[in-house]
Order: C-alpha cells, then structure tokens, then sequence
C-alpha cells in the first residue's frame, strides 16, 4: 500500500512578504542608596510591532484554507519596577529583599484590510476562544454567555432554564492587570533561608475540565438543588419574571453542553498568590586544605501553598460563586491559545534535597 | 613604508569584505529553495496528486465520521445516535461539523484535480479520470446544498462566486459523458498504476464507474428535468 501522496499546499504564500519591524520606546531608572543597601529600577516602556506575520483564514472554495498577512500595529505598554533592600546586613546575620511588580497594556490599534478579527484558537473553543480584535487587546476571550435583555436582566426559557446568547461573546482577557512578586532570603552563619511569593492579578480563565464534568454532575457544586430545585431568578423574553423551579441537572447541563458549552459560567478570576518557593540550606562545616572545597546541602520546595485563588466570574443565583479549584498557570497551551484550562494536567509541587559539593 | 603597507591592509579588507559580500549572495537562490518540497508539478508528479484527491474526493478518516455519519446517516436513519451531547440527530446542525462535507473537497481534492488537468495531455486517461474524481467529490457536496461554488473553485482571492445546481449538474453529465468516450479507448492503458487506490489503473472498471456515477445523478433529476428523464431511460 501507497503512504506517499503530493499536495498543493493549502497555505497561501505571501510574495511580497515584509519582515517583521518593533519600535521600541524605553524609558528607565537604576538608582541605589545608602550603600547600596536600598535601590529601585523602574522601566517604562512602549514598544509597538509592525508587519506581524500572521495566517489568516481564506475562504476553502480558493482551493486554500489560510493564508500569510503581513499585519497591523500591535501596541504593548507598560511599567516594571523592581526594589531591592537589605533590611539587615551585620556580620552573621543578614536579610535581602526583592519587590518586583510589572504591568503591561496591550492595544491592537490595527490589523489589516481584509481582516478585523483573528481567531487565535481555531475560531470555535470548546469552551472559549482567544481572539485579536482590532482595537481591543491581545488575549481578549469569547465565550457563549446567558443571554441578559437589554436592561441587563438574565434570560431564562418557559421552563425557567437558562437561554444562552447564540453567539460568542467577549468574557474577558486572559492576560494578568499585574503580576508581582517578593523574595525574602536569610542568611545566618552557615544557614540560609529563602522565601518567595508570588502572585498576579486580574486575569480570566476558563475551566472546561470543569464545564465537561458538570455535565455528568461530577464536581461539588452540581450536588446543590440536585433534589427539589429552585428557582433561577430571570425572566423569560417578554421581561416577566421567572416563576419555574429547576433541577442542578437542569441547570448544569445547559451550562455546559457537555463538550462545548457556554464558557462564562466556568470562567474564573485568575487572580491567585501562593508561595512559589522556600528553600533551607545549611553548608557543612569543610576543613581547608583538604580535596573537598565546600560542601552545602538544600532543601528547596516549590509551589508550596496557595495565599489566595479568585473565585468564578459569575455569580449563580441560589449558588452563588466558587472558588478557583484548580491553578489557572496551567491553562491550555504555551502559545496564543491561552486562558483555557481543558483537561489539563493538575499543577505539581516539588519537594527536594540538593547537596552541593565541591572540589 | 608604513602608510603603504596601512594602505595595502585597508585595501585587503575591502577585497576580503567584497568576496564575503558576494558569497553572501551567490547562492541565495539555493540558499532559499525548500528541497523538501516539489516546487513544480510534472508528469512524474501526477499520480501522487492523483492518490491525495482520490483519498479526498469522499471525506476520510474522521472526516467521515462528521460529514457522514453525523449528518446524512441519521437523516436517513442508517444510524442512531444515543450520545444526547450531539445535536445532529434532532436536525440541529452543529457548524463545526458540517464543514468537514464541503471542506476537503475544495482543499485537499480541488487543487490537485485543476493540476493534473493543468499538466496531463487533454484527452487522456487521466484527464479522463480526474474529471471522474472530480464529479464524485462535488456531486456530494452539491446534494448537501444546493448551490456551491463550483466554477472558480480553486481560484484564489477573498471570496468565490456559487453556481446554481442545475448548472452544476450539466457540467457533471458533460464532463462524465466525455470521460466515459476518451476511457472507452482507453482500455489498454494503465492510467496511474498503483497510485491509483481504487481499480489500481483499470480503466475499464474506471469506465463501469463512471456510468454507474451517471445512472446515480440521473435518478437524483429523473423528477426534475426532462434532461435527467432521458438519461435514466437511456441507460436502462
């Protein structure tokens, strides 16, 4: 049997591609006091991205599915600032700070002529999709939603079950407001400490590992109003109120369609603080002049415990919000497809002795 | 002496930095040639385009499964689906999967079709075949939506113009018609050999195909046209 085949490819090229151009505006400070003993730098920056290279999609019946688009104007903006202090500096004891916060502000300001909007996730998320919209910011995620009328009100069906809209709809972004972090390091004789923690805030992810599960009832939540049901609240399309009991499996399984539900029921604050590392080392007292130079042993263990996790977006009538329950650095994919958690492997800690020789 | 030998070293760079130059350009065109791509389609090439738009003329692999069974095998009851997460059964079309109908057929079947009918000799057998695969693949389509774009399929730019049915369906008969006369000839030849992953090369089971294509589309317009009459009785 044949496994070779040739194809055209179904890529488009571009003949007059351009190369990719980043203007960048950078404006900064390093200052440092008291012996050094406290300092800051802090950055401004602008950068703006020029001629992106991106692959739209064409219409298949060109014998195409996509092709190459030198792109748009992408606009990023932001701050970091990082503060460095050494509360204590005596001859055994000593103690370091670092504080470092960051903020970066996104802005397509333009995409091409052909196309306004970009699907970075293929178009149709299983449950929500990252898209670049002209004008809006990179990371901004679309989602079916519960329909509201025009005064804001939730909509709900003659059986008082949730109506959802019957397009995607914008969500939020999956990008954080601010991130920061602050590492605290001791050091006492022959023994050390290090402590760090560190956090972001703002943010949307969305749990479709969640959204699957609610299917089958499988997560917590789904146990409440599993008998008896009640009343959603809402009103049906002609603005009256809703006066229909439902059941959780009622509710649950119109939010989430099973494999491709309606994101913002299961889209959370990603907002989340925890202790991304502690270490202990202690340096094993050497004699000089012998064959081993110094010898340290660590104990290190990383994303220890959580200080703080958002809670879901939305605010369910008689079931109100739900903790975070899982950990929104793990959403789906590396790339542009972000801000989705789908059957994602859970977060790891990692817990460690490390010896250190030398010779 | 010294600003000689200063001027022979500067004299020594600027050579040396026009050979350097030069050899940065000089095999730019190699330089940039994908060798693992064919850049141009020949006769050699044909039967390889000719398996892929075979393999595609009727959705494959999961393909199958959307177009097929989700759809069309449900409508006609040749398959239930117990699965309430899909919608398909209760006539609720989910545009995700319906695209895998009319998709491949213009990306994987159409560009290697308008190739080899730009590259095989007109009025051979294999030009002969590829209007055959090309008939089978769209002739689907068309059932599923009336009218599609049909004509300029192929054609690169922001959108393709759609062709009405009717119009459709005579360029399937024509191009069946005139297949089936060139393959009638044809019975010697061996059109794609092994590449060919249905009759291995027959072309008389290339020819049974073909009119057994034609009676189907007939009895499709038998109660439509009057064309479509003439040809059911005919080929009784």
């Amino acid at each position: 049997m044949l496994a070779t085949v040739l194809q055209i490819s179904s890529t488009l090229p571009l003949p007059g591609l351009k190369p990719e151009i980043v203007k960048n505006l950078e404006l900064g400070i390093d200052a440092r006091f008291l012996n050094n003993r406290i300092g800051f730098t802090a950055t401004f920056y602008k950068s703006n991205s020029f001629n992106q290279l991106l692959q739209v999609s064409l219409p298949v019946a060109t014998g195409f599915v996509r092709k190459y688009i030198n792109a748009g104007n992408i606009q990023n903006q932001g701050f970091e600032f990082v503060l460095t202090g050494q509360p204590l500096s005596q001859r055994e004891l000593k103690w370091d700070m670092t504080f470092n916060f960051a903020l970066n502000r996104n802005k397509v300001v333009e995409l091409s002529e052909d196309v306004k909007i970009f699907y970075l996730g293929g178009g149709f998320g299983r449950s929500a999709t990252p898209v670049i919209e002209e004008g809006k910011s990179y990371g901004d995620l679309l989602a079916f939603k519960w329909k509201t009328n025009a005064n804001g009100q939730r909509i709900v069906d003659s059986n008082g079950k949730p109506v959802l809209t019957q397009a995607q709809e914008a969500i939020g972004n999956f990008n954080p407001r601010a991130t920061l972090g602050l590492t605290n390091s001791f050091n006492y004789k022959a023994f050390s400490l290090r402590l760090l923690v560190d956090g972001r805030v703002g943010g949307t992810v969305v749990s479709g590992t969640e959204m699957n599960l609610a299917f089958s009832g499988i997560p917590e939540v789904t146990a409440l109003n599993r008998e008896g049901g009640w009343n959603l609240g809402g009103v049906n399309d002609k603005g009256e109120a809703n006066s229909k009991t439902i059941t959780a499996q009622d509710f649950w399984q119109i939010a989430s369609g099973k494999r491709y539900g309606a994101g913002e029921f299961f889209a959370y604050d990603a907002t989340n603080f925890r202790v991304r590392e502690l270490s202990f080392g202690y340096s094993l007292p050497i004699k000089s002049g012998g064959a081993v130079k110094s010898a340290r042993l660590m104990l290190v263990a990383r994303n220890l415990m959580w200080l703080y996790r958002g809670s879901s977006k939305m605010d369910i009538p008689g079931i109100g919000k739900r903790k975070m329950w899982f950990d929104p650095d793990m959403s789906l994919g590396s790339g542009n497809f972000q801000g989705v958690e789908y059957g994602t492997m859970p977060a790891t800690r990692t817990l460690g002795l490390n010896l250190q020789v030398s010779f | 002496m010294k600003r000689i030998n200063l001027l022979k070293a500067v004299n020594i760079c600027i050579i040396g930095s026009l050979v350097f130059l030069y050899s940065c350009t000089k095999d730019f065109p190699e330089i940039n040639t994908d060798r693992n791509t064919v850049a141009t389609v020949g006769s050699a090439e044909l039967p390889f385009l000719f398996s892929k738009a075979e393999a595609s003329a009727v959705p494959n692999i999961w393909n199958y499964q959307v177009a097929q069974n989700l759809f069309a095998d449900q409508y006609a009851q040749y398959f239930a689906c117990t699965a309430t997460y899909f919608p398909s059964d209760r006539l609720n079309i989910r545009m995700d999967w319906v695209g895998a109908a009319f998709n491949p057929i213009y990306s994987d079947m159409v560009p290697q079709l308008l190739s080899i009918k730009n590259a095989a000799a007109a009025g051979s057998a294999e030009a002969a075949i590829a209007d055959v695969v090309w008939v089978l693949g769209f002739h689907r389509v068309t059932d599923y939506w009336g009218p599609i774009p049909y004509f300029n399929a192929g054609t690169p730019g922001n959108s393709v113009a759609y062709d009405p049915q009717d119009k459709i369906y005579d360029d399937f008969f024509k191009k069946l018609t005139a297949a089936a006369n060139v393959l009638k000839t044809k019975t010697s030849e061996k059109p794609y050999g092994s590449y060919d992953l249905i009759y291995g090369g027959d072309v008389s089971k290339w020819l049974k195909f073909t009119n057994s294509l034609r009676l189907r589309l007939a009895l499709r317009i038998s109660k439509l046209t009057p064309q479509g009459q003439k040809l059911k009785q005919r080929q009784q």
